[in-house]
């Protein structure tokens, strides 16, 4: 009974929609990594997706997570926190699940090429968004924010869609992701490095903090609007969405610039 | 009355039939002038009055409704047999069908080419002709310009989405790409104009021809890729997305390459000109 009750729990909690950032949310970090990789990284990795931009997988993780083929990774968007922790059958909890898969993958892409050319580019798609995913506030599921609701207009949004794409919209909406990563990646080379060091986990912790600022931040159930939040938000998704370039960079060029 | 009737008819049907849309237009322009030579794009932008070629990309779209250039109304289409091979110039216009007496895109594309080819153009006519060429080599890699003669029904093929009535055609114009990526014009340059060198010569292999009838194989498979009447959920909307979004870059992507290998060979005397035929 107990593994049924945590099996059950287990799918509950993965059935919730999570797409974090919108497309121009993921290409603003995966354009802001872009400028920051090696030459040799960025020639490297660039072989292994076609000679493609990263850029143009920012959102493929969500764009197959129902896919047959890649919908084991349906799951892998979002973190619970606290009481929504995830227990195994023996109610041990278990790991948060994007920053738990984006940390098996770079740890198996520490030597990529003894990987399968297709399992390397299909693990550059995974890091590419799963990073801008751990960076995302809603990302962090608190048990408390989902059933918080806002009203913009007639409308009446769930946080999560909310951070999708609206905040970022509510001062950037003609704006495209190149020209938005030109605006955002401003930061000193020492700062960079500042923001750069640490470890995933570190990461992940971090994100928690900024996640629990933005969820206090909500004005539940009245009209938002840019004065009662965006405003604010805004700069946590901007300081968001930089930071997660930085450290996709980060990351990528640890593993393809050898 | 019959004749009234009849124009009517006709312009309504051409109104009805679009290609990409002023984005895609412009992303196939943009990634043509990232790829033309020095000496093309000098000569080129002299003729557009110092302005991009990105600037026209949809111009002969655009004018196509004034009296001087109503003629041009009937350059958005192509028309082939099941076998691929192109009907053009009379056989089209005196097809029993009436969306191939219009599809005279080829004729045009063609007369453009061989127009500035002769060098005996006025300043108004090159830069006419030049922003023809840019216009309809776009809408010649836009599948649903291509008009099959055992698959007419298929260009009116819809779906069905979030309660609403979708046309397929229409899909190809607006979102194919946008129901995927939030590009404007850089991001298609930076994303598309990246083939190697051998890809490009890949690309541009052949004549302008065999572009045409080298597209038709695979755009039949597009207009297969829809069952008319389909009703789409949230996913399964995003799974046929899936397949469609590829093609349609790439589509972009060759097509900007080829415009800019028909300008490098009209306007840079270093290069040769790419045949008509």
């Amino acid at each position: 009974m107990k593994k049924f009750t945590s099996l059950l729990l287990l799918i509950l909690l993965c059935t919730s929609s999570a797409l974090a950032w919108d497309n121009r949310g993921h290409s603003t970090v995966a354009y802001i990594a872009e400028r920051h990789l090696t030459p040799r990284a960025k020639s490297n990795l660039e072989r292994y997706i076609g000679n493609r931009s990263i850029t143009y997988y920012a959102s493929w993780m969500d764009y197959n997570r129902t896919d047959p083929p890649y919908d084991v990774t349906h799951d892998w968007h979002v973190d619970y926190w606290t009481n929504d922790m995830r227990t195994d059958a023996q109610g041990n909890a278990l790991p948060p699940v994007s920053t738990s898969n984006l940390k098996r993958i770079v740890e198996e892409m520490s030597d990529y090429r003894s990987l399968s050319d297709s399992l390397v580019n299909l693990h550059i798609k995974c890091i590419v968004h799963l990073v801008g995913d751990i960076h995302c506030p809603v990302h962090i599921n608190f048990a408390d924010s989902r059933p918080m609701r806002v009203k913009e207009g007639k409308k009446t949004l769930k946080v999560h869609a909310m951070w999708d794409a609206r905040v970022l919209a509510s001062k950037h909406d003609g704006t495209s992701p190149m020209q938005l990563s030109t605006e955002l990646d401003t930061y000193t080379a020492e700062q960079i490095a500042a923001i750069q060091k640490g470890s995933i986990d570190d990461w992940h912790n971090e994100s928690v903090e900024y996640s629990k600022r933005a969820i206090e931040m909500i004005p539940q159930n009245q009209q938002v609007s840019y004065e009662s939040y965006f405003n604010s938000a805004i700069e946590i998704a901007e300081n968001r969405i930089t930071v997660a370039g930085y450290r996709l960079a980060a990351i990528l060029n640890s593993i393809f610039d050898k | 009355m019959k004749k009234i009737l009849a124009i009517a008819v006709a312009l309504l049907f051409t109104y009805n039939t679009y290609a990409w849309s002023r984005a895609l237009h412009a992303a196939v322009a943009a990634i043509a002038e990232d790829n033309l030579t020095e000496q093309a794009k000098q000569n080129i932008t002299n003729a557009l009055d110092g302005k991009s070629m990105v600037y026209h990309a949809q111009w002969l779209k655009d004018v196509g409704g004034t009296p001087e250039y109503a003629h041009t109304r009937a350059w958005r289409n192509v028309a082939m047999t099941p076998k691929g091979k192109l009907i053009v110039g009379k056989k089209a216009q005196k097809h029993a069908e009436p969306s191939i007496q219009k599809a005279q895109a080829y004729d045009a594309l063609i007369a453009a080419v061989s127009a500035i080819e002769s060098g005996k153009l006025n300043e108004k006519e090159l830069a006419d002709n030049i922003r023809y060429i840019i216009t309809i080599t776009a809408d010649l890699h836009c599948p649903t310009h291509y008009i099959f003669t055992d698959m007419i029904e298929k260009r009116k093929s819809y779906y069905y989405y979030d309660g609403k009535k979708h046309r397929y055609d229409l899909y190809w114009e607006n979102s194919a790409v946008k129901g995927t990526f939030s590009w404007r014009t850089n991001e298609f340059v930076h994303q598309l104009s990246r083939k190697t060198p051998e890809q490009v010569a890949q690309i541009t292999k052949g004549s302008i021809t065999s572009w045409i009838t080298g597209n038709a194989p695979l755009y039949r498979d597009i207009y297969m890729m829809l069952d008319t009447g389909t009703s789409f959920d949230k996913k399964g909307l995003r799974n046929w997305q899936n397949k469609i979004y590829p093609i349609a870059t790439e589509q972009i992507a060759v097509a900007g390459y080829r415009l800019a290998a028909i300008l490098n060979g009209l306007f840079d005397s270093s290069v040769p000109n790419v045949k008509t035929k």
